[in-house]
């Protein structure tokens, strides 16, 4: 602990110290103010990249902070770890004074390779898979100490629910977990008698199953189905009976009683136990290992920390800026301009004015005819056919499933400038991960700027040479209550769509194994229902427009669900961006892809 | 004000807006910085440019052929190539009226920073488009103005220097000042870049140390070639006066001529 100025700080970093490379990373920082009220910045300078390369880079998170006499706060900050890095340096601010600080050593707890299983539990109850799986490693944070933001649990394989630890949860870390899950992380709740307290946590909405009491059970012969050729546990196990919700498999059941059940959540996973699996029998059968193998491998989570580019390289961008817009003016007008220009200063420099103010008036007439040509020059060259000083350019997909109500949002932003300049970006939501990915040139220093964490997520003094541009990766978890279904008869399908959000669809179409059938737009709060002839799928240029073509041949490829899926496209940005003076944000060449899997 | 009734300036502004060899020279500028232009236009995707975030040059090219067309303009202008033929020579006029050689000089000098403010207002147009797809601002804007105006005085002083000091040898004067001209654009490239307009071209943001405070480049340029300007304007006083009382020493002393425009 660091202590001045009566305010101690104190840090606790990744899960209990453990940080993976490449990863986003929890960071918890702790104040304490034995004085006066104050107010205060805290500053975390994340610094990565090496000098000799040209790759040098402080990411500076900033959270302002008003702290009362003889008061304690916690505050959550994410960060991504870089690959090459330095040490952590955290900050306190009084204005511009720095009052305390403190070096954090990042490699210390580097986990390079392996599984990071999270248990929240309150005792030490899981250490049986690091045994069982030797590439797993399990942590216990405290739960008071879990994320706030769905973006620290980017480092995370699996999370567990042992015993009744999760009850102390806070209504922003339920949130943060159920739109980690939604991103794609997979979340195991063990059962047995505190299941029963499920419902009172907040968590149950997640849940592939009701718990409706429990049961003693001898023997779970099903489970043998898991075990890998262990015979099945015997002894007295208490079950959490239950049923199973809507759009849940059971894995496993013995009788009508899910032993083992799952439930598909946006991109991730929940998946139930019914027994307690740290008490006997559970935790010293045989098949243990070969079980918890099938629960804890899953899709995974996609990297969230993407590669370093060059924005105009970016798969996504690079089909947004192939746009006719995004052209140098052409020579034509420009030649059309010059012609112009020269003819009429040749005109007027063989008009034959008489008179006393011959000269005086041929150079007013100069001078006017230059002024106006200017003015046209400024108008042609610099409004009407040539991008503004500073614009955004955003490629997003929205992939939500029908019946979750929540989306995933992974946007690309591009901020070019042929002028160059500081500016701002904020994004007027507080959860949203932005990462900037730019790869900064051989011999160019970087100018950095200060990512301000409050109500939202504001982005400060973004540095832009004349022609420069920098690259941000927008990811969010949001409320998108858009839903699919299909329904299949032997030479047609009933198709379904039910638009309750604020958004209209452009141009959908819904694709049935691996075949394109265009509906239309679906308008904000309007349902559809239409009969598809299964013999007439079109091709994709007759479904998706050609402007949106290139960035629907590089996106599409991320969606090849099992399930049928409905395409369609938004008018604007579903995180929208908001820029400073001088920047355009409302780019007409901006793509965004909203795809539905179908239930 | 008292400038404003200079005759030398009422006589130069009128030939300068009416007499076709300036006019055209004023012209054929124009056309060879539009030509410039027209072969440094960026092509393509802008896609291009943002990958190496290099801007086109195409402002820089501009700059360049401005300055230089100025030098010529304003080296032709100095020696009194584009004088009209019925016009008085300023060595007649300094050996055969008593007028102040300090007001032909200052005279000639205002109609040089007027020539030169309209000679840019008229290319104005082409450096606003340029200045767009170069991604310059309206500092460089000022900056290169600045620079290639205080370079035109220089050059225009340096031209009139030549034309009083050499009038009775028109080659010596036409290929000495090129010589000169260039010298003093090229050299200064090899010891203090700063001081010439040439780097301002390339580099209207660029910044001199000068006795270690960095200063703008421009500024420098610009200082550096009014300074000159005052130096050479300063020679041609004395070389004329000079000229005067050599030949008031000469000659029995002539009867006064009659000048339209100097009869007071």
């Amino acid at each position: 602990m660091w202590a001045q100025s009566g305010i101690t700080l104190d840090v606790a970093l990744g899960w209990n110290g453990v940080v993976r490379a490449e990863r986003y990373t929890p960071l918890i920082v702790s104040l304490e103010n034995s004085g006066r009220k104050t107010a205060c910045t805290v500053k975390v300078d994340v610094i990565s990249g090496s000098q000799v390369r040209g790759t040098y880079n402080v990411l500076t998170l900033a959270q302002d902070v008003s702290l009362s006499a003889r008061s304690r706060k916690r505050l959550f900050f994410v960060f991504p770890m870089p690959a090459i890095y330095r040490p952590l340096g955290v900050r306190v601010l009084s204005g511009d004074k720095e009052i305390v600080s403190r070096n954090v050593d990042l490699g210390e707890a580097l986990m390079s390779s392996g599984r990071l299983v999270v248990a929240v539990s309150s005792e030490l109850s899981m250490d049986f898979l690091a045994s069982l799986m030797q590439d797993v490693r399990v942590v216990y944070p405290h739960v008071e100490n879990l994320p706030e933001d769905w973006a620290g649990y980017d480092g995370v394989d699996t999370v567990v629910f042992h015993d009744s630890a999760f009850q102390s949860l806070r209504a922003s870390q339920v949130s943060a977990l159920k739109q980690w899950v939604f991103s794609g992380g997979t979340l195991i709740v063990s059962g047995g008698p505190s299941a029963l307290q499920l419902d009172s946590a907040g968590i149950d909405s997640l849940l592939p199953v009701k718990v409706t009491g429990l049961a003693l059970y001898t023997r779970l012969s099903s489970l043998s189905r898991l075990s890998g050729g262990a015979s099945a546990p015997s002894g007295n196990t208490i079950l959490a009976e239950s049923r199973l919700v809507e759009n849940s498999t059971a894995l496993i059941a013995e009788g009508n009683v899910p032993l083992v059940a799952e439930r598909r959540r946006g991109r991730g996973y929940v998946r139930f136990l019914a027994f307690d699996c740290a008490q006997p029998p559970m935790n010293g059968w045989a098949g243990n290992a070969s079980m918890w193998h099938t629960l804890i491998t899953g899709p995974g989570l996609e990297r969230t920390v993407p590669p370093i580019t060059e924005p105009v390289d970016d798969p996504w961008l690079k089909t947004v800026l192939a746009a006719p817009s995004f052209f140098f003016p052409s020579v034509l007008i420009l030649c059309a301009f010059m012609a112009a220009l020269i003819l009429g200063v040749l005109v007027i420099i063989n008009l034959k004015i008489t008179g006393r103010m011959k000269a005086g008036t041929r150079a007013l007439v100069l001078v006017v005819f230059a002024a106006a040509a200017s003015t046209a020059s400024w108008i042609l060259f610099e409004r009407t056919f040539f991008p503004r000083e500073a614009f955004v350019l955003e490629a997003s997909t929205v992939h939500t499933a029908s019946y979750d109500g929540m989306a995933r949002v992974s946007a690309r932003v591009g901020l070019f400038s042929t002028g160059g300049g500081t500016f701002d970006l904020s994004v007027p939501e507080k959860t949203a991960l932005v990462t900037e990915f730019t790869s900064a040139r051989a011999g160019q220093a970087r100018t950095d700027f200060e990512e301000l964490i409050s109500d939202q997520v504001a982005l400060r003094g973004v540095h832009l040479d004349p022609y420069g541009s920098r690259l941000f990766l927008v990811k969010g978890v949001v409320d998108m209550p858009v839903t699919a279904a299909v329904s299949r008869g032997r030479d047609s399908c009933t198709v379904s769509v039910q638009n309750m959000s604020r958004f209209a669809l452009r141009q959908c179409f819904f694709s049935v194994d691996g075949k394109l059938y265009p509906i239309g737009d679906v308008a904000p709060g309007a349902r559809l229902e239409e009969e598809l002839d299964l013999g007439s799928s079109k091709a994709e240029g007759a479904v998706v427009d050609p402007r949106r073509m290139p960035f629907w041949q590089q996106a599409k490829g991320g969606f090849k669900g099992e399930v049928p899926q409905l395409f369609g496209w938004l008018d604007r940005p579903v995180i929208p961006l908001k820029g400073s003076a001088g920047i355009g944000t409302e780019s007409t060449e901006s793509v965004h892809l909203l795809v539905v899997d179908a239930g | 004000m008292k400038i404003l009734k200079n005759p030398f300036l009422a006589e130069g502004l009128t030939s300068t807006f009416s007499h076709p060899p300036i006019l055209r020279s004023l012209f054929y500028s124009l056309i060879a910085i539009a030509a410039a232009t027209f072969f440094w236009w960026p092509r393509g995707p802008l896609a291009d440019a943002l990958r190496t975030g290099q801007p086109p040059q195409t402002f820089t090219v501009t700059s360049v052929a401005t300055l230089l067309c100025l030098i010529f303009i304003s080296g032709r202008a100095g020696r009194e190539d584009f004088a009209p033929m019925d016009s008085t020579r300023i060595l007649d006029v300094v050996k055969l009226t008593p007028v102040r050689i300090s007001s032909i000089v200052l005279g000639k000098l205002a109609v040089s920073v007027i020539h030169t403010v309209f000679f840019l207002f008229l290319v104005l147009p082409i450096f606003v488009a340029t200045r767009a797809v170069s991604g310059r601002g309206f500092q460089d804007l000022w900056a290169v103005a600045a620079a290639a105006g205080a370079s035109a005085l220089c050059y225009r002083s340096l031209g009139l220097l030549f034309y009083v000091t050499l009038e009775q040898r028109p080659t010596v004067r036409r290929f000495g000042l090129l010589g000169v001209a260039i010298g003093l654009l090229l050299i200064p490239l090899a010891f203090f870049p700063a001081s010439t307009p040439l780097l301002t071209m390339a580099e209207p943001g660029a910044e001199a140390s000068l006795f270690g405070a960095a200063v703008p480049a421009y500024a420098l340029s610009a200082i550096i070639s009014l300074l000159a300007a005052g130096l050479f304007s300063a020679a041609a006083i004395v070389w004329l006066r000079f000229v005067r009382r050599r030949h008031a020493s000469r000659a029995v002393p002539p009867a006064p001529v009659k000048h339209r425009r100097f009869e007071e």
